[in-house]
Formats: C-alpha cells, sequence, structure tokens
C-alpha cells in the first residue's frame, strides 16, 4: 500500500514537473522563433541598406576615379561630353539595382548644372541648390537619397539620388544627379522579396513610398502614411502588426521594414507541433517512470523474496547445497561454509565434486558415486551412515547427508539439493550406545551363564532325583536362559554391525565339512521336530577354500534353524552344495509356511518378522538373516530367496570361487 | 594318574567357583580356588597346581597381571593356564594369546559340560 502510493507520488510530482518543463520549452520555443524571425528580417534590411550604400558608393568611387583630380567644371568645360555620357551611363548601370531612369545631370560644387542627359528636362545652368536631395548632399559632404516625389517628367514617383564628387586631395568637385524610378526600384525590390516576405520603405520623412504586400498597381501613393510607421521607434526593431511580423533599420535617409506574413501561422503549427513532440516526450516520460516504478517494485519484491530465501538458507541449521543440471553449485548456506571450509563465493559457481567431497570411514572417497546417483534413481538419496566431509584442508568431519532431485513443474529435473549435517554427535551417542550395549552385555552375560549353568547341574540329577514335573520345569528355565543369551549375544552382535565394518578372516578349509557340522549343531532341534535334514555335496569335492568358518557357521546356523522352525513336524530340509563357473552355489530349501508375498522386500530388514513366522514362532528375533545378509555381503558374496506362501523358501547364497574376502579391522561376532 | 591332577581356579565369582569345582571334582580333579589375582598367585607358589583357570576382570589384581607375573617367573611359566572370562574382546584377548596360554573360553559360549570336556582334553594333550 504505502509503497504504491509512493509511486503515485512519485509519478505524480514528475508529471508536475514535466508539464512546468513542457511550458516552459513551449516559452522558449516561442522567443527562439521570434528570434530567428527577427533575425532573418534584419539580415535583410541590413542587406537591403547595405546593397543600396554599396552601389552609391561605388558610383561615388567610379565617378571620382573618372574624375581624377581634376575640377569637375574644368572636366565639362573641356566639354568631354562623351566622356560625360559615359560617366553617366557607367552611373546608371552602376546604380542598376536602382534602375535610373536615365535621368542624371552633373552640377558643380555650387550646384549649378553644368550637363544633363537628353531626357533631362533641366537645362545647363539650373540652380539645383534648393533641392532637398542636393541640399542633403551638401550638408552631409556625402550621398544623398531624397524623399520620393513624382517626376515631372514621367509623373511617377521617383527618388534623388545626389552624389559628391572629389578629387584626390578631397577637394569637392561637384555632384552627379540621379533620378530614381521607384517603380522599378519596387520591382526589384519585389524580385528580392523571399515567400511571405515584404518590404515597406520610407523616405527620411516617414512618407511610405514602397510597400510590397499590396499589388504593385494598387501601391499606396506617396505621402499616404500607414500606421506603421507608427510602430517604428527607434532606431531598429521588431514588431507585429496583425498577422505579420516586421523588423525595420532607419538610416539618415530611408526606413526599410522586412515583414513576415502570416508569421503566426508558422509560429504557431510550429508551437503545435513543438507542443505535439513536447507531449509524446512527456508521455514517453510517463510511461518511461511508470515502467521503472514497476521495475523497481518488481525488483524490490525478487529482492526481498532472494533476502529471505537467503536469511531461511542462513537460517537452516543444516548445511544445504544446490546444484543445477550440470552440477555447477548455485546455493551454498552458511552451515554448508562451516561444514566443508569453502566460502559460500569461493563455492558459486563451481562444480560439486570440486567443493565438496565425501569419504567412507574407511577413507574411500565416494563424492560423486552419491550424489550421482540421486540423479540415476531420480529419486532422494539417504547417507546416514558412516560417511565424513572431506573438508578444504584435508580435515574429515562426520556428516549424514541426504541428496535430492530439484524439479520443475512440469517434472523435469532441474538440479539437486544436497542437505548435510555434522553428525558428530550422534556418532558419539552411537559409540556410547554400542558401548553400552556391549558393557551390558557383558553384565548380563555373567549371572545368565550363572543360571545356566546352575540349571544344567540341576537337569543332570548330580544333587537328587527330579520327578517328572521338576524336570519339566528345570528344562523350562534352561531353555529360557539359553535364549535370553542367545538374545543377548544377537543385540550385542547387531550393535557391533552397526558400529563399523565386520571383521573376516578367512582360512583354507573344507566347505562341505563346516556344512556337515552346522547340521549336526542343530541336532537337538532336528530330534525335537522330528525332521530329516538332506546334505546334497558336490560329485567331486571341492578345494581347500578360504572361508571364515565362524562366521560361514552364523550363517549356516540362522537358515537352518529358520528353515526347521518355520516347518511343520516331520518334515525335509534339503541343502546343497555345487560348484558353479564363477561361485559356489549353497541352497537350503524347506517346504515350510514359506514368505508372504507382499513381505518379501523386507525379510533383511533388522528385526522384521513376516506375521505368520510371528504366529507359528512367537520368540524370534528377526534378526537371523539381517545379520547373514550383512556377513554374505561383507565377504563379497550374494544371498537371495525364492517363496511362496504354504509351499516352503529357498536361500540361496553364493560365495565367490576365491573364497570370502579378508577384512582385517573390524569387529568379531558372538557365536552361539 | 597315582595323584589327582591339581586345578587352582582364579575367579571373583562364587558361583563359578562352585559350580566348577563341584564338578571337577566329580570328574576326579583335586580343586582348588582363589577369589582374586592376589591370593590366586600366592596359591600358585604354594600348592604348585597342574592347570589355572583364570578369570580376567578381578578385584585387587586383575588377570592379566597374574598372567604376566606367572609367565615372567621360571618357577611358574611352565604351567598350563586357561583364561575363562566373560570378556570377548580387547587387549585382554590378544595378550592372553600371545602369552602362551592354553585355551581362551568364553563363559557364556559353553555349558558346564562342554567346558570339563574342553578342560580335559586340554589337560590331556
Amino acid at each position: 500500500m504505502f509503497l504504491k502510493s509512493k509511486i503515485v507520488n512519485t509519478t505524480g510530482i514528475i508529471a508536475i514537473i514535466s508539464v512546468i518543463a513542457l511550458f516552459a520549452a513551449v516559452q522558449r520555443i516561442s522567443s527562439v522563433v521570434n528570434k530567428q524571425i527577427e533575425d532573418s528580417q534584419r539580415k535583410i534590411v541590413n542587406h537591403t541598406l547595405q546593397l543600396v550604400s554599396l552601389y552609391i558608393e561605388r558610383a561615388h568611387d567610379n565617378l571620382s576615379e573618372v574624375a581624377q583630380d581634376q575640377d569637375i567644371i574644368e572636366f565639362l568645360e573641356k566639354n568631354d561630353s562623351a566622356k560625360a555620357q559615359h560617366v553617366s551611363e557607367k552611373l546608371s548601370m552602376l546604380m542598376g539595382i536602382l534602375q535610373n531612369t536615365g535621368l542624371h545631370e552633373i552640377v558643380d560644387s555650387k550646384c549649378i548644372a553644368r550637363s544633363a542627359s537628353k531626357q533631362a528636362i533641366s537645362v545647363v545652368g539650373t540652380d539645383f541648390s534648393s533641392r532637398d536631395y542636393c541640399r542633403g548632399a551638401i550638408e552631409t559632404q556625402d550621398a544623398y537619397l531624397s524623399s520620393a516625389f513624382v517626376s515631372v517628367v514621367s509623373l511617377e514617383p521617383v527618388l534623388g539620388l545626389a552624389i559628391p564628387v572629389k578629387n584626390s586631395a578631397g577637394k569637392m568637385l561637384g555632384y552627379v544627379l540621379g533620378i530614381i524610378d521607384i517603380k522599378r526600384l519596387r520591382e526589384h525590390l519585389a524580385s528580392l522579396q523571399e515567400k511571405g516576405s515584404f518590404i515597406v520603405l520610407f523616405d527620411r520623412y516617414n512618407i511610405e513610398f514602397l510597400d510590397t504586400r499590396e499589388k504593385i498597381e494598387k501601391l499606396t501613393e506617396p505621402g499616404q502614411n500607414g500606421n506603421t510607421v507608427d510602430l517604428m521607434k527607434g532606431e531598429a526593431g521588431f514588431f507585429r502588426q496583425g498577422d505579420d511580423f516586421i523588423s525595420f533599420r532607419k538610416t539618415d535617409s530611408l526606413t526599410l521594414a522586412v515583414g513576415e506574413k502570416e508569421a503566426h501561422l508558422f509560429y504557431r503549427k510550429k508551437i503545435l507541433l513543438v507542443s505535439i513532440i513536447s507531449i509524446a516526450v512527456f508521455a514517453a516520460i510517463l510511461l518511461i517512470v511508470l515502467l521503472l516504478a514497476i521495475i523497481k517494485k518488481r525488483t524490490k519484491e525478487l529482492t526481498e523474496a532472494k533476502v529471505k530465501l537467503e536469511s531461511i538458507m542462513g537460517s537452516i541449521g543444516d548445511a544445504v547445497m544446490a546444484c543445477d543440471r550440470n552440477g555447477i553449485i548455485v546455493v551454498f548456506n552458511k552451515v554448508a561454509q562451516e561444514l566443508s571450509g569453502f566460502d559460500t563465493k569461493e563455492a558459486i559457481g563451481k562444480h560439486h565434486s570440486d567443493i565438496i567431497k565425501f569419504a567412507l570411514e574407511d577413507g574411500k572417497i565416494i563424492s560423486d558415486e552419491f550424489i550421482e546417483e540421486s540423479l540415476k534413481i531420480s529419486n532422494t538419496i539417504n547417507l546416514n551412515h558412516r560417511m565424513n566431509i572431506v573438508c578444504k584442508d584435508g580435515v574429515r568431519t562426520p556428516v549424514s547427508a541426504v541428496a535430492s532431485l530439484v524439479k520443475d513443474i512440469e517434472g523435469n529435473i532441474i538440479g539437486r539439493v544436497i542437505v548435510f549435517r555434522n553428525a558428530a554427535k550422534e556418532r558419539e551417542i552411537d559409540k556410547m550406545k554400542t558401548e553400552f550395549v556391549s558393557l551390558a552385555s557383558h553384565q548380563l552375560r555373567a549371572p545368565l551363564t550363572a543360571i545356566s549353568w546352575l540349571t544344567e547341574i540341576l537337569k543332570k540329577e548330580e544333587t537328587g532325583i527330579l520327578n517328572a514335573k521338576q524336570k519339566e520345569l528345570v528344562q523350562d528355565i534352561y531353555q529360557s536362559t539359553d535364549r535370553m543369551i542367545d538374545l543377548v549375544n544377537d543385540l550385542l552382535n547387531i550393535s557391533r554391525l552397526e558400529k563399523g565394518s565386520l571383521a573376516i578372516n578367512p582360512e583354507p578349509i573344507q566347505l562341505e565339512n563346516i556344512i556337515i557340522e552346522a547340521i549336526n549343531n542343530e541336532a537337538l532341534l532336528i530330534k525335537r521336530k522330528e525332521c530329516r535334514v538332506i546334505f546334497k555335496e558336490p560329485k567331486k569335492k571341492l578345494l581347500l577354500i578360504p572361508i571364515d568358518k565362524y562366521l560361514i557357521a552364523q550363517v549356516l546356523h540362522n537358515l537352518l534353524i529358520n528353515a526347521i522352525r518355520y516347518s511343520k513336524n516331520g518334515c525335509k530340509i534339503e541343502i546343497k552344495l555345487e560348484k558353479r563357473d564363477n561361485d559356489y552355489l549353497l541352497t537350503v530349501a524347506d517346504k515350510g509356511i514359506g514368505i508372504p508375498e507382499d513381505k518379501q522386500f523386507r525379510i533383511f530388514e533388522k528385526f522384521f518378522r513376516a506375521d505368520n513366522a510371528r504366529k507359528m514362532h512367537p520368540d524370534g528375533t528377526g534378526l537371523g538373516l539381517y545379520i547373514a545378509k550383512i556377513i554374505i555381503e561383507s565377504s563379497g558374496g550374494k544371498i537371495w530367496f525364492n517363496s511362496k506362501i504354504g509351499k516352503g523358501t529357498k536361500f540361496f547364497i553364493a560365495i565367490p570361487l576365491s573364497g570370502m574376502k579378508e577384512r582385517e579391522e573390524g569387529k568379531k561376532l558372538i557365536f552361539q | 594318574m597315582k595323584t589327582k591332577p591339581k586345578i587352582l581356579i582364579i575367579d571373583d565369582e562364587p558361583i563359578v567357583q562352585k559350580v566348577l569345582s563341584d564338578e571337577l571334582s566329580i570328574e576326579g580333579f583335586m580343586v582348588i580356588g582363589a577369589l582374586d589375582g592376589e591370593s590366586g598367585l600366592k596359591k600358585v607358589s604354594k600348592e604348585r597346581p597342574d592347570l589355572i583357570l583364570l578369570d580376567i576382570i578381578m578385584p585387587k589384581m586383575d588377570g592379566i597381571s597374574v598372567l604376566k607375573s606367572l609367565k615372567e617367573n621360571p618357577a611358574t611359566k611352565e604351567i598350563p593356564i586357561i583364561v575363562l572370562t566373560n570378556l570377548r574382546e580387547g587387549e585382554a584377548v590378544s595378550i592372553s594369546k600371545k602369552s602362551g596360554v592354553l585355551d581362551y573360553l568364553v563363559k557364556a559360549d559353553y555349558s558346564v559340560s562342554q567346558l570339563i570336556d574342553r578342560i580335559k582334553k586340554n589337560l590331556l594333550r
């Protein structure tokens, strides 16, 4: 909620800022546009005025050049009218832009006409000093343009132009006077005007004599003075009149104004365009801001989720390592750091086999087998027995570990998670437990032995004849004690098997003899159940095979008593020994109660007993087959069975031709 | 056999003493007993038995120390010894076997008659 309002706030502030920025931009753009229009018009004004000045100057220079040092009167007295004509023509040519009407006179320094063109109406001797353009030139000692007036010859509006002629010493020789046809000037200027632009010219008395806004025919009459002039204040400026934008500049003899027709439309279009662009930009900015806010929110959520996950991972008391499909570590929590000695940073990105090494207690490193195994069987693997983790510095710490597959929603394997924890304490407790069981067994055994021995003596009737009932009772005591001793021994054996590997000390023996001995050992039970045990020896006597006779006797004992116990009285048990290509196969077959099919997979489990077996013989411990399996498999052999309920069971033991594998560092079993 | 063979039982368990001495007497042995290692050693030098049945865990002096001192003494080192104990593993077993005892028997593994048979077999060897 807070986050949402924050986003709204941020967006609002950004929107306001954007709007302000937009207005500022429009203002700025309009002022820039105004300035550009103004600048361009000023340029036109200046350019035009410069052109006028330039031509006037050039005319003057040329005339001066022609006049050399001569007095204009001398020049004229020489009656070099051809030259004068030439000068006049040259002047016309030079003033081409002004389109001289061809009317020109040459006057002396006192403005008395000395020469006149053919079209001129004045005659030599006319005093021009009263003409305002001549007076202007005399006053300014410079070229001078007059106000507009109507030529008496052409009845067209004209301008008078006086250009002083000086010799090289600067002495005023006289003036060349010209009349400029305004119509032609206008045409020229009209040709100069750009599309949409116009020019307005005022004379020195602010009389408008040229306005290209109007059609040439409807040109303002000389003397007519529009309101335009009122707006032209100062030397130069810029103003707006109606839809037009006009800039102007004044000189001593002339005011030129250049305007742009309907510039505001252009201006409006520009503003509109700028506005659209600005709005688009604003919308884009808004969108980006919004996107950024969303991204920020998502990022924050992701970061929060990540932090949450990390803190959960960090808080887990067990070491957690996760790998991707290729076995590259992606998660490595704090406990994993502590247990492995590798930093999280160090571990992440590496293959798990480079970081985590597990080893069996007997030293064999099994790192990959264990983790890779989980991939193969597509399931969780528990490794809770006798495993150490090999730390960075080589130190081994007891751990128990679980490897599981990580699957996505579709069930594809995307990685593995290995959870492990320090099992040092567990192992310690386990050891203590085993030691306790060991001690308890020893301590229990002493009084049990005493009871057994004493009962045995009673039974022998050395101390007096017992009646039938007494005999039965003593026999019961004796058997119970025996069972108790068996049970204590079994418990002790289990604690040994779980504590560590089994010691196997094979020595070359005749396997047939061991089997016969094992059968003889069960003579009492066989007799009581009135059973027949048949041993089918191999056709050819076997060679001596390295076998731990105590261990194999234990296995045979367990299988035999099972076969006898779970068969009816008068049963037949068949034991067969044969040499095969790769092993010796020992079969113990009975026709007893069999193992229920749905319980067969559990038959080698510790303490497991099928219901039918429990019913028939309630006192069994469920340890016999468990011990047999450990003995056979630890020594390199195999044990399996076939069974049908009500039909009987066949146990098979395969011992390699090379005999049982030796294993020294282990615990010995207690044999009955 | 003119004189009865003399068997010394060194064991702190009175029932063991009682049962074994009864049974061995019936079998025609002369049986003497000691309830700890120290008195056991004294009886050896005094009685000069033909066979010693030696327990391991005993008060005052344990069976291993008795065994060592018997084997170190030239006068007693030839006397045959059968270790008869409930200890099945550990140092005691290896030391006893290295010291050259006649047999190492775990009490719980044998019935009285089996034990007597075994002792007799060992003596006749």
